[in-house]
């Protein structure tokens, strides 16, 4: 870790917030991109990152230097992902929030690849329906596993929970989404 | 090999490239005769395929910033209660000593000395800059000066500067005037000073938080060319009450003597003052320079009330210099002529 992160994260924990503003100038755009890929909408996204920042503030006496900050900060995020919605059971679509606007749609872009950019974005609201009728667990273990590359091993990690149950909800998140998605 | 249910999930892991490599090529040679697992495959790969794999959406820093502004509100509601608490019960407390301070009978700078003074600042900044009014104000803007307008920015600093002051950990190190020549209400200011760190302050004359950094400035430096600049820069300041009560101690307390005598005549702006006039008396008897007194002198006889006779009268009879002795006398002569004429 960079002495100047670290220096940072020690005066969060002796009490000086205003550290901790410069903490989330400095992964604010990773978190939240990471928050969008598990809401897909922009006003749960927001939700998730300030949980997320929040719960990250409150815990940060407890962060002992073992492994890399982000590391730690995208573990409460997924985390957060993981169980946040299962007292509302599924996400719903929601109208955009306050801030839409304050987001930057990004046109798919790639000239060689622009057939399939335009293929892959005719999908997309399908795509983002489908993922937010799985439960939250199956969404965060499928986005972990499709979107973020991430191993079953370290995905069991993150979340705290056996490689089997991970399976599990993967393999379910699959087939639903394959189902929904008309390619069953 | 024939299928069964357990390839499923071998199936799964393959598409997920979850397999070590013998596992994978052992699963290759069952896909090769699988019809099954082949159709299952084919349909993971459609699916793959609709799955957008970058994000339609990514935040823009304002977002960024306004969501962190949020949390910053969320995660600090209690210290600045206290701060606030802190400025409310000295200004109280400071309050009640200038109150005491102004009801002796005699105006009297010596006693309260520079506890009075930064006292005032306070208290002054306090009434003055609406603070009083908006405690949400202050507290959001010592805990997230990045959420401020140019505006708002403007009057933390102002507000903290004063603040600093009054906790009396304050070194100025530098006090710049813009455009010296240019006609004195367009005087721009600069005060450098040291807290823990450097901080700057810029603004006109007429800046309260400026004024109230001259004033520290006046009476606490420790280098005499820059108490003096700051007496002749308060001079040229739009005149308020709080400029001529520096103004009067610097005149009685000032050790050095060019100091004084510029406070005086900036004092002698301020004509209809009882306290500047109470301050030109105290100098008239106790000044230990011959040239102030005789300048004191001169300005209370252009000032003629009748209660500056038994000064002057006084000091005609008990001073130690015998120029100033002879002045008082003349003076003295002259203030009874005009006042026999009337
Ligand atoms: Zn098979």
């Amino acid at each position: 870790m960079e002495k100047e992160e670290v220096d940072l994260i020690k005066r969060i924990q002796g009490g000086d917030n205003m550290a901790f503003h410069a903490i989330m100038n400095k992964y604010g755009s990773r978190v939240m991109n990471v928050a969008y890929s598990f809401a897909k909408n922009t006003q749960d996204a927001e939700d998730l990152y300030q949980e997320t920042f929040i719960r990250v503030f409150r815990n940060i006496k407890s962060f002992r230097f073992e492994s890399e900050f982000y590391t730690w900060i995208y573990r409460i995020l997924t985390n957060l992902a993981y169980n946040q919605f299962k007292k509302k059971g599924r996400m719903q679509v929601v109208d955009p929030g306050e801030n839409d606007y304050l987001w930057e749609t990004i046109p798919g872009d790639k000239e060689d690849e622009a057939d399939v950019q335009t293929y892959k974005s005719a999908f997309k609201e399908e795509v983002d329906n489908a993922l937010l009728q799985l439960s939250s667990q199956q969404r965060t273990v499928f986005i972990l596993k499709h979107y973020e590359g991430k191993k079953i091993k370290d995905i069991a990690a993150i979340l705290d929970c056996t490689e089997g149950t991970i399976k599990r909800y993967l393999f379910r998140a699959t087939r639903k989404l394959q189902d929904l998605l008309h390619v069953a | 090999m024939k299928h069964d249910k357990k390839l499923d999930e071998m199936l799964m892991l393959y598409f997920f490239n979850e397999l070590s490599e013998p596992k994978k090529k052992a699963f290759e040679i069952h896909l090769k005769e699988c019809a099954h697992c082949q159709t299952e495959l084919s349909k993971l790969k459609i699916m793959n395929s609709k799955l957008a794999d970058t994000p339609d959406k990514v935040p823009t820093p304002e977002l960024i910033e306004k969501v962190n502004m949020k949390i910053m509100a969320a995660i600090a509601p209690e210290p600045s209660n206290s701060l606030i608490n802190k400025i409310t019960d000295s200004f109280q407390e400071f309050y009640n000593s200038m109150l005491m301070a102004f009801t002796r009978p005699q105006y009297q700078f010596a006693s309260m000395g520079a506890t009075l003074i930064i006292g005032i600042l306070i208290g002054k900044i306090w009434l003055s800059s609406g603070l009083q009014n908006d405690p949400e104000m202050l507290i959001s803007l010592i805990n997230r000066q990045s959420d401020l307008t140019a505006e708002q920015q403007s009057k933390f600093r102002n507000a903290f500067a004063n603040y600093m002051i009054q906790s009396g950990d304050v070194e100025l190190s530098e006090l710049v005037q813009e455009n010296p020549t240019d006609s004195q209400n367009d005087n721009m200011v600069m005060v450098n000073f040291k807290v823990k760190k450097d901080f700057a302050l810029k603004g006109g004359l007429d800046n309260q938080a400026i004024q109230n950094m001259l004033r520290f400035s006046a009476r606490h430096e420790k280098e005499p060319a820059r108490r003096m600049r700051a007496v002749k820069l308060l001079s040229n300041s739009p005149q308020n009450k709080d400029i001529e009560e520096t103004l009067i101690a610097v005149l009685l307390h000032d050790e050095n003597e060019s100091i004084r005598k510029e406070a005086m005549e900036a004092i002698c702006q301020y004509n209809d003052s009882e306290e500047s006039k109470d301050a030109l008396k105290t100098v008239v008897l106790n000044d230990t320079s011959a040239t102030l007194r005789i300048q004191a002198i001169n300005f209370l006889k252009e000032i003629g009330s009748e209660d500056v006779i038994p000064i002057i009268a006084l000091t005609s009879i008990r001073d130690n210099d015998e120029e100033v002795k002879n002045i008082a006398k003349n003076v003295l002569e002259e203030l009874e002529n005009s006042k026999s004429k009337e």
